[in-house]
């Protein structure tokens, strides 16, 4: 697999678990490509090739927040290897089953409501992102910039022109009404 | 706000965030486990505040996949298999570039606009089976589709239209193709006759295509009443955030 710059694999790991922009972004760059000729190859799309990339690339950063990952396994390579098998899974699943017969007559064979059956915990995940969507959107800002951009308390407070103290309460305040939400989402199914 | 009681304190909050962002040292973090361990439902409350976090963390990578892709295509066209795709695919390339700076230029992005491109992805096309197939043409076409070629493929599925009028799936994907080549217009009544023939196979499709043509287009009111046609979770989402 693709050396980025030379990094040892323990780094790229580091990398993900802090979310790493630039990092991932390299990742990005050496894997797609290479998972794109593998679906050219096997009856898919440019469209196609790019979600299937992207969830893959979400479920490899999930997987090594979580330390799933066993040590010394590449990074990179593990990604490839979850892209590819979502490949396989695309390929089997229903809404790839838009069957053809000989007659020129397409039918589709619908399977549910969506394309895949995601696991139980991606549904735990999907409630989840539900509460995120009906999150405010300057909550939302605020939790991502501390969460996911790992931006300090000052910096968020310059950007949002506020005092630190009240920083520090709206983002109290905030993860308080995503729990009341993501309860409610899943008390509603 | 008090339905659900018993959040955590912010003290409590900020000190789940310490060992979250790895801010602890390794003596914190002994003192912190070793708490955890002994009380279960600071571990409850803990593992409940770590799924909120990851969701969080996880919606802004989410939101960042949009710009790993985008610098990607700058830099490596150095895909595909054969030659020939590789040429049409400049041309592609250069012909999306020229259309998308043309509706930049023309365009200042109005709020619909945003919301077509947001929920906008083109339809994945019909997986093209090799083997003999009474629809060759149909499905030479797909395969331009499918590799971005929309114009080749308007231009071969546009001559099949002339003797296939009725078909559901040829308007269907002629449109998808004028759609994802930015001919709203063209698109709009290809869908239309879609949904005209009355077979149901792709009427989905089409209801939720044409909205977000006609959203494209301004033409609000009517999106709404294309969109209410589909009952699936992301129309419903787009019709939300339209009324908004």
């Amino acid at each position: 697999m693709g050396n980025t710059l030379q990094k040892t694999n323990n780094q790229l790991v580091t990398a993900f678990k802090n979310n790493d922009q630039k990092v991932m972004q390299e990742v990005y760059q050496n894997i797609f490509p290479k998972f794109r000729s593998h679906v050219f190859k096997n009856n898919g799309g440019e469209a196609q090739a790019k979600d299937v990339f992207q969830e893959s690339f979400i479920a490899c950063w999930r997987n090594v927040k979580k330390d799933k990952l066993k040590e010394n396994s590449n990074l990179e390579a593990y990604l490839f290897t979850i892209a590819k098998n979502k490949w396989t899974d695309y390929l089997r699943s229903a809404h790839f089953k838009k069957t053809v017969s000989d007659d020129g007559v397409i039918a589709m064979r619908s399977n549910g409501e969506d394309q895949w059956n995601e696991k139980e915990e991606e549904n735990k995940l999907n409630a989840l992102h539900r509460a995120l969507k009906q999150l405010g959107i300057s909550c939302k800002k605020l939790l991502t910039q501390f969460y996911f951009e790992r931006k300090s308390m000052d910096e968020i407070a310059k950007d949002l022109q506020l005092g630190s103290a009240s920083v520090r309460n709206k983002k109290y305040r905030c993860m308080e009404k995503l729990r009341t939400l993501a309860m409610e989402t899943k008390n509603n199914g | 706000m008090d339905k659900y009681p018993g959040y955590i304190t912010q003290e409590q909050q900020e000190e789940f965030e310490s060992v979250l962002l790895n801010q602890m040292d390794s003596k914190e973090k002994a003192v912190f486990n070793h708490k955890l361990n002994s009380d279960t439902e600071l571990k409850k409350q803990f593992e409940e505040f770590k799924e909120l976090f990851l969701a969080i963390e996880e919606e802004g990578l989410r939101n960042m996949m949009a710009t790993f892709h985008n610098n990607l295509k700058g830099e490596s066209s150095t895909i595909t298999s054969t030659k020939s795709k590789f040429h049409w695919y400049r041309i592609a390339a250069s012909i999306a570039i020229l259309i998308s700076l043309g509706i930049w230029f023309f365009n200042k992005q109005s709020p619909n606009e945003k919301l077509f491109k947001r929920y906008y992805s083109v339809d994945p096309g019909l997986p093209t089976v090799m083997g003999n197939n009474d629809n060759y043409a149909f499905y030479e076409a797909m395969v331009d589709y499918k590799q971005g070629n929309y114009d080749v493929a308007i231009n071969k599925w546009e001559k099949l239209l002339l003797t296939n009028q009725d078909s559901d799936t040829l308007n269907y994907f002629l449109g998808s193709a004028y759609l994802a080549n930015g001919n709203t217009n063209k698109a709009i009544i290809l869908f239309e006759n879609t949904l005209n023939s009355g077979a149901p196979t792709f009427s989905k499709e089409a209801h939720y295509y044409m909205a977000l043509a006609l959203l494209k287009n301004n033409n609000i009111e009517e999106a709404i009443k294309h969109l209410k046609m589909v009952p699936d979770e992301k129309s419903q989402e787009l019709l939300k955030k339209i009324r908004e």
